[in-house]
Formats: C-alpha cells, structure tokens, sequence
C-alpha cells in the first residue's frame, strides 16, 4: 500500500498500536516481521514467495562466507550474487534484453521476434535486492558479521517503511538497532509524524497537484512542444520527482522514527548542488553510496589514474542509470550523469585553484548552471522514448518553430520551482531538524495543522502511485 | 534525538514533539471542522458522484457474483427507481449492482454481459423509449467509454494484478465522501476558486448517488416546468427508422438475450412507466404495435410494461419520467413481486 492511501493511515496506526503494547522485545519485533509482510502482499501476495527467498538465501550465504574461507567462501557469495541479481535480472531486465537482442539482430538482418512473456515487476525488488546484497558483500569484506537472529535479518530485509522505496539501509546500520529493545518516546513519535505529514504533503500536493499536471499535460504531446513548454515541462519534472521521491523518503524516515527505527537520509538540498559529485552527496543519496561503495571503488575508485578514474565514473552511472529502468533512455541518463562527473574532475583538476570558484555570485552560477543542466538531463527520464526525448531537447534549445499555448498552471509551476530553488539554495548547509528547533512550538503546531487541512480540502479520488516505485 | 542515522546537524532537542503534533492535529480538526461546517450551512450536503471507478466497481461485482447477480442496466430512470435496500430485502442472497449511466441506453451493457462467456446471472434493462429508440449522437458514450476503460483494465490486470487493498481504499474513500463535504470533491479549492471568480456560488448539484448507485434527485433547485420542456425536446429528435427497427436494435438484443439465458442466466426487459407529456410522446412517436411488441414479441426475453400494469404505472413522478425517492421503495416491492424468482 502507498503511504498517501486510507489503507495506510489505518494500518500504520493499528501497527503502532499494537507494537507500544506491553510485549517482549522479540515479539514486537515479530509484529513488525509480520506487518512487513502484510504491506508487501497488499500489492500482489505472491511476490512475498520471492521476498522470502531472498531473505533466506542471504541469511544461509552469509552464515557459510563467514565461517569458511578460501574457494567456497567465494562460491558462497557467487551463490548470493546470482541469486539476486538473477532475479532482478529475470524480472526487471528479461524484456529489455531480449528486446535488445532483437533490435541488434534487425540491426545485421536476422528477424527475430523474442515472446512477450507478460513478467511483472515485484515492486521494489531493485531495493530491496540492493540491500541483501551489501549484506552477503560486507561478510565477505569482512566488515560486518552475520546477524545472529533470523527475526532480526528478516526484519532488515523486510522493514516496511523502506521496503518499497528506500532509503537502501546498510545492515551495519540497521541491525544493531534491533538488538536493545526499544519503544520509541514521545520525541520520536511526534517527529516521526510531522515527518510523515511533511512527506505526505510534499507527495500530494506539490509533486501531484501542483507539478504533476503540468509536466504530464507536456509531456503528452512531445510532438507539439515549443521552447517555453519544453522548458516548463522538464522544470515541473524536476519539481515533481523531487518533491514524489523526498517525500517518500521523509515518509519512511518518518514512519520508521514513530516506531523507534532510524533510517539514513536520503536527500539534502539536492537542487542547491555546485557541481555534479555535490549533486549526488544530496540526491537518492543511499543509492549514490552503493554505487560509491559496491561499485565505483571496487573498479578502482580514484585509483590508478585519471582515465581508469573516468571509466570507473561512466561504468558507474551507466548502471546506476540501469537499475533505475530497463530502458535505454535511463542508460543514457546515467551515462549523461557520468559525463558530468568526468568533465566536473577534470575542470577542477586544471582550473580548481582559481580563487574565482569560491566567490559567492559565482557559487550561485554554479548552482545555477548545474541544476539547469540536471533538468535538461530529466528529459531522458521522463521521455517514453529517444524520439520524444530529442524533440524535447531540440525545442529546449530553440529547434521548435511552433508556440503552443500554456496553462496558468504552467506559470505557477515555475513560479513553484523558483521558489524551490531559493528555499534549497537558503537550506544547503542547514537541515529541517535545525531550522525547526529555532521556531516557537506554536508556530510548528500551527504549520502541521495547515499543512493537514490542504491536504484534506484538495484530496482527490485518483491517487498517483510514487515515481520511484515502478524501479 | 537523532531522526535518521547520516544526520550530523540535525540533532533534535528532547522535547516532546508528539505533544507538538497533536497541537497541530487539533487545529487542522478545528480548521476542517470549520470549512465543513461553513459549506454545510451554505446549503451543502455530502454525496457520492458519479464516477467511473464507482460504476466499474459495480459491475466488477456483477460479473464476479456470476449467478448471483442480478444487474440493472439503463439510463437515470432506472438508477432513481430501484431503492436497493427494498431489493436487498426481498433478494438478501443476491449480489445487486447499478450499471445504469445517466442517459444511457442498456445496450451497451447487455452486450458486454452476452459477450462474457461465463457470466449467467440476471440483468434487468431499462429499455425506456426516450433512451433505446432515439439514437443520440452522444446518448451511449459514457457507457461505451466506460465499458472501453473496463475492459482495458480487466487486460490490464490480467497482467500486472490490481493490489490488494485497493478494494479497502475504495470503501474508505467512500465513507469519507459519504459522511463529509470536505471529501465529496465539491468544495476543491479549484472549485471554490471559479466560484469566486464567477460570482455564483457553490450549490449543492441537483442530483447526486448513494454508494449504490442510486439517484437521487432535487427539484428544489430547477425550475420544474423549463426541465419538463426540455425533457419533452429530447423526445422529439429523429427515431430509428420503424423499417430499420428491427435489424439495428430487435435482432442483436435478440442474440444478447438468447447467449445470456443459453448459459442458465436471465434477461429482464423493463419499461419504466411515464407521466404526462412524456407518456404522450411515447404513445404518440412510438406506438407499441411498431416497437414495443415487435421488441416484446422477438427478444425472447421476459418483458414488464410499467405503462400497462396498473400496479406500476400509480405512482408519483414530479417530472414526468422520474419516479419521486419517496415512491422508489414501495414502485420496487411492487417490481419484486412481478419479478420472475431467479431474479
């Protein structure tokens, strides 16, 4: 179920309920197991099955890495690597390779027509998979030790606030957390609920009242964009998925807090980023340190060399680009992303000293200039396909003759974005913790109560699921 | 307090920001308490629209109850004259579902149910004259639109299941539209926004469903007598053609109802009675023996003419075509004893 549903406010509450009762630590941590898998079969309950078997094989894998050594300690996480990335291989990624395949055979004049096997994606398999993952890797780095209760394992794969979406928790990060028993206090419930009401409202009403509409009504006609469309299009993009993924994410922080869990950040400011490695310090940032850390360093990081440093960025952002879609709209994406990282070290390595940079009106340019260049890249993201995408890119910058018409929605839209920007911008080095500590109690109160009541005077019947779901 | 494990300057004092919270909820309870009470005082009441998903939803249920189903189909008439919890009384083990669309005719529907190879319950249609043999351009388009969306939905989740707890969400929305204003869509901030901008302001629609699908309607608002006339207009646009009567409409409702009652299940072809000029006009541009009995003769269908049967035709209809909600109950006991038992 999604956090922005009926369903889910009841659920969490009866959750929450019964998890404060007066029960051993062990279990309420079964209600939690349980309730993990009651959210997960509220979307399609077969796909539990899988869940399960990912659970058990990286706990079995994990026990035998950490106990033996030499070859079977390697064919123990081989076990585990094609376990998980053959079913995310098989679920997400069967019809775009088959598809692939049959696009290249076209290509040298073999027809080949591969069958539509009709797979359906487990939601949030790609999280989850990522997740799992780590653990059996960090055994075998021998930088954490394999959980000593199943309970615990399962409820770190499992833990519904962050099952479907993330943020990707680390199992050194979660697991000690269930080992002292815990009930969260006053502090953290009430936190973790304005959290919540600020996720839910960033969800509903910015990303889906005020952006969604826009980008989508644009978005729908590809062929008839001009340039203050394109433009006004991808910025409401921008805003949307922003203001869709971050708000899921403070919804999970926020849930998980309420029953005493606390989950990594998963966004900063990302829209205040100088520069492409600062962006990704500050978006999907628990994905952005995987990569770091399962991917980029172990193909040498920033070792060996500038060019092994580069190939290891772009290999790095492809697949990045790869696990968010099985499309190659997404690859390019990833790869764009990695151009920029690539063009960003060398330019700080040759022109980097120059006093210039660290001046104020030319930090806000840099801002400026990368989050431009950010927006032009969602085109990739948000396009169905390379033709809608090069007639977006080729209107944005000025290829369109025609002059279609927005709505003042599109206006308020951008006005929206501006004002996104100055708040980020204003925020950067600051949190929502530190500014809301500063404000008087009252004003707080008073915040989340209205926050509540536009929420409830714009709902609207046809809930749209998070963007981030659908990876 | 820390609120997530990577924060290093988002520290949180220790207060107890749960009292802070339920601060907040007390003011929004207050605000909403407020913007609901203020629209009810202007004269607005909760109700149920009539959307796509409610409509879906029934006939979702219809073709999952297969036997036990009993189904209306047809325009506004049907959906103000069947009172369902009158039926559920006299039918407590069927599963009954209103399909009816405002304006529509129950053609698109009976063969949507004919064409489902193993649906075999019972579908009672309205076939009122103004509906069934007028060929409005757009008479059928919601049905046809709406049963185009559903069947591309059913495609849809053959392949990618529809979760679970959409079926909870649904009831949810629907208590909430039910019980309170806030909810039922009428007082969106857009639309209190083109109210002021257009200075009229937000009335309360003079129709409007129960969670059953059930019309109700308000004449208190609409002049009684310019809604009679343009009910009567309706009447006088171009008819199927008394030569092309039989082949366009007799001979494919012939073939629906003979798939239907082939696979055990019922067709019920129900004319609800009129009044006044509308009845007029049904005599006097439809007289029975070119469509009624030629409809009545060849359908293969049982048929209940509300015009002539006195026990059905006696009851009170303030615009001339629509049962009054006060007659509904006692008009659908009276149905249910005409009713064959199987439906």
């Amino acid at each position: 179920m999604t956090f922005n549903s009926f369903t889910f406010v009841l659920f969490f509450l009866v959750v929450l309920g019964l998890y404060q009762l007066p029960l051993p630590w062990r279990t309420r941590k079964g209600i939690l197991l349980c309730s993990s898998y009651l959210f997960y079969a509220a979307w399609n309950p077969p796909f539990v099955g899988l869940l399960v078997v990912s659970t058990v094989v990286d706990w079995v894998a994990g026990k035998r890495i950490y106990a033996s050594s030499g070859t079977p300690r390697r064919a123990w996480l081989v076990l585990s690597l094609c376990t998980n990335l053959g079913i995310l291989a098989y679920f997400k990624y069967s019809p775009f390779l088959l598809q692939s395949f049959a696009g290249l055979a076209a290509g040298v004049g073999i027809v080949f027509e591969p069958a539509t096997a009709g797979i359906v994606l487990p939601i949030g398999i790609s999280f989850y998979t990522f997740q799992t993952l780590s653990y059996s890797i960090d055994i075998y780095r021998k930088r954490l030790s394999p959980a000593t209760s199943f309970l615990d394992y399962a409820l770190f794969v499992t833990f519904f606030p962050q099952l479907v979406a993330g943020p990707i928790v680390r199992a050194s990060e979660f697991l000690p957390q269930c080992l002292q028993p815990k009930r969260a206090d006053g502090c953290q419930i009430g936190w973790g609920f304005i959290l919540l009401t600020l996720g839910l409202f960033q969800k509903t009403i910015l990303a889906d009242h005020l952006f969604a509409p826009v980008a989508d009504a644009i978005y729908r006609e590809p062929e008839r964009v001009s340039f203050a469309t394109a433009w006004l299009g991808t910025l409401a993009f921008s805003g949307q998925i922003f203001f869709d993924f971050a708000g899921y994410s403070s919804c999970a922080i926020g849930a998980a807090l309420c029953l005493g869990f606390v989950l990594p950040d998963n966004f900063r400011y990302p829209y205040a980023a100088i520069g492409f490695s600062d962006f990704w310090r500050r978006w999907h940032i628990s994905l952005s340190s995987w990569l770091r850390d399962y991917l980029y360093i172990p193909l040498g990081g920033n070792r060996h060399g500038r060019f092994n440093q580069a190939g290891s960025l772009m290999l790095t952002m492809l697949i990045g680009g790869l696990w968010h879609g099985a499309s190659w709209t997404f690859v390019v994406w990833g790869g764009l992303h990695g151009l920029y990282l690539v063009a960003e070290r060398i330019a700080k390595a040759t022109v980097g000293h120059l006093a210039l940079w660290r001046h104020h009106a030319m930090q806000i340019a840099l801002a400026l200039l990368t989050f431009l260049l950010v927006t032009m890249t969602w085109v990739f993201f948000r396009a169905p396909d390379f033709t809608s995408a090069s007639l977006f890119l080729q209107a944005m910058f000025g290829g369109a003759e025609q002059m279609s018409p927005v709505g003042p929605q599109a206006y308020v839209a951008l006005a929206a974005v501006c004002m996104t920007l100055v708040f980020q911008w204003k925020m950067r080095q600051s949190s929502i913790e530190e500014v809301t500590e500063r404000l008087p109690r009252w004003t707080v109160a008073l915040c989340i109560g209205l926050l509540l009541v536009i929420m409830a005077i714009t709902h609207q019947e046809e809930t749209r699921g998070f963007i981030y779901f659908q990876f | 307090m820390a609120s997530s494990t990577s924060n290093s300057n988002g520290r949180l004092g220790a207060w107890p920001w749960i009292r802070t919270y339920l601060f907040g909820l007390l003011v929004a309870a207050v605000l909403i308490g407020g913007w609901e009470g203020y629209w009810r005082s202007q004269g607005l009441k909760p109700f149920v629209a009539n959307t796509f998903e409610l409509w879906a939803a029934k006939l979702g249920a219809g073709l999952r109850a297969g036997s036990d189903a009993i189904m209306f189909t047809g325009s506004s008439r049907i959906m103000v004259g069947i009172d369902f919890p009158t039926l559920r009384a006299a039918r407590p083990d069927r599963l009954l579902a209103q399909v009816g669309t405002l304006g529509g005719s129950p053609v698109a529907v009976l063969q949507y149910l004919a064409e489902e190879t193993t649906w075999n319950g019972c579908v009672v249609a309205e076939v009122s004259p103004g509906e069934l043999f007028i060929p409005f351009a757009d008479q059928e388009q919601d049905t046809a639109e709406w049963l185009e969306r559903f069947t591309r939905r059913l495609r849809e989740q053959r392949r990618i299941p529809e979760p679970t707890y959409h079926a909870l969400e649904f009831e949810l929305e629907l208590y909430l539209k039910e019980h309170l204003v806030t909810f039922a869509g009428q007082t969106h901030p857009n639309a209190v926004w083109q109210s002021l901008e257009s200075g009229e302001p937000l009335e309360q629609p003079f129709y409007w469903l129960t969670r059953d699908r059930t019309e109700i309607l308000d004449y208190t608002h609409i002049d009684l007598d310019d809604w009679r006339a343009r009910s009567v207009a309706r009447y006088s646009a171009p008819a199927i053609p008394r030569s092309e009567f039989a082949a366009t409409l007799v001979e494919p409702l012939q073939g629906w109802v003979r798939d239907i009652e082939a696979r055990g299940g019922r067709v019920v072809l129900l004319r609800l009675p009129a009044q006044g000029g509308i009845l007029s006009l049904e005599h006097e541009r439809f007289p029975d023996p070119d469509y009624w009995d030629i409809l009545v003769a060849r359908a293969g269908a049982l048929a209940i003419d509300g015009n002539a049967s006195p026990a059905l035709s006696d009851f009170q209809m303030t615009d001339w075509e629509h049962l009054d909600r006060e007659e509904a109950p006692q008009f659908t006991q009276t149905l249910v004893e005409i009713l064959p038992p199987d439906c």
